[in-house]
């Protein structure tokens, strides 16, 4: 008994540390992505272009304001109350992403990710952003996971019902 | 289920109050950055607009189709090389923009640098020839000019293409 409770404490401890992790990792990835953006916000509104995914009314609005969701979203991640929006925005974001690269894959248009250098001469988009995308989206719904306040003793510890 | 409808519900409030403080905060930086961009842009015609900033000629595909029937210019095709074999205006090379570097070298035999070139690529919507225009004017190409509307175009008002391996 003595032994299921301890594995039973350092399970929830580990979920902890594994969601927190991931918070981490998707805030950093997002913080580095949306700098480059914001201090180039002609130069993005450019890779928006030419995507070509958008009317061409919408291409600036979307190249301005990006950017601040993908920077709000990513402080968010890491403050606990607003984790699990945080998480819906990222998680949608990715999904629009990812489609709009594999759109453009197929299409065979050849440019610049726009992802993490608003360079035209970045590094082409192909299928690896894809993958890299979807790995990220696992790793946004390890990050959504909803955790107990710390104070709270992990489950199984609490006494059996007679 | 409802545990996880009633868990949905506030991920869905923090979400729009995350998207909201994002909007304003784009809204006020757009407004007060010295790098701010207008709210619109016409991007329908940004390869016209740029082309003429950039001092780059046009050439309308009346003009465009003139230059290839009368051999008059190295026509330049600027799409991935995958593009061009599929189809092209007639008497084309590649130079494909995302390679520019590597292929010049192969193509550079057929240049001089007072060679009347035209370049294009797919339509308005691409900017390859534009930057591969601005390219070969650094490289010292005076006699360039830029079709815009591009292989689209041409094949839209019906003129004849060529494709396969020349």
């Amino acid at each position: 008994m003595a032994g299921r409770g301890s594995a039973n404490g350092r399970g929830p401890t580990v979920r902890r540390g594994i969601t927190w992790l991931c918070r981490i990792i998707l805030a950093t990835v997002f913080l580095a992505a949306c700098l480059p953006k914001i201090a180039h916000p002609h130069e993005f509104a450019l890779a928006v272009y030419r995507y070509q995914m958008l009317p061409y009314s919408l291409v600036n609005l979307m190249a301005i304001l990006l950017p601040w969701l993908e920077l709000i979203a990513a402080i968010a991640l890491l403050v606990p109350r607003l984790s699990d929006g945080a998480s819906v925005i990222i998680g949608t974001l990715l999904l629009v992403f990812t489609t709009a690269i594999a759109i453009n894959l197929f299409r065979g248009i050849n440019m610049a990710c726009g992802c993490f250098s608003v360079d035209s001469d970045a590094e082409t988009i192909g299928w690896w952003n894809v993958a890299r995308n979807l790995a990220l989206l696992g790793v946004t719904w390890l990050a959504a996971r909803r955790l107990p306040p710390a104070h709270l003793p992990p489950q199984g510890d609490s006494t059996p019902a007679a | 289920m409802r545990g996880q409808a009633s868990a949905l519900r506030p991920a869905v409030g923090h979400a729009l109050l995350i998207f909201a403080v994002a909007v304003a905060c784009g809204f006020v930086a757009n407004t007060v950055s010295p790098r701010r961009i207008p709210w619109s842009e016409d991007w329908g015609n940004y390869i016209e607009s740029k082309a003429l900033r950039e001092g780059v000629l046009l050439v309308t595909t009346s003009r465009a189709k003139e230059l290839a029937a009368q051999h008059a210019c190295i026509i330049l095709d600027a799409r991935p090389a995958a593009d061009y074999k599929a189809g092209r205006i007639p008497g084309a090379v590649s130079l494909p923009y995302d390679n520019v570097e590597e292929e010049l070298a192969h193509v550079q035999v057929l240049l001089s640098p007072s060679q009347p070139i035209m370049t294009y690529c797919s339509g308005k919507q691409c900017d390859e020839s534009f930057l591969l225009t601005l390219y070969l004017k650094k490289a010292g190409f005076t006699n360039i000019v830029l079709y815009a509307g591009g292989f689209d175009q041409w094949r839209a008002e019906g003129l004849p293409t060529e494709g396969g391996q020349p």
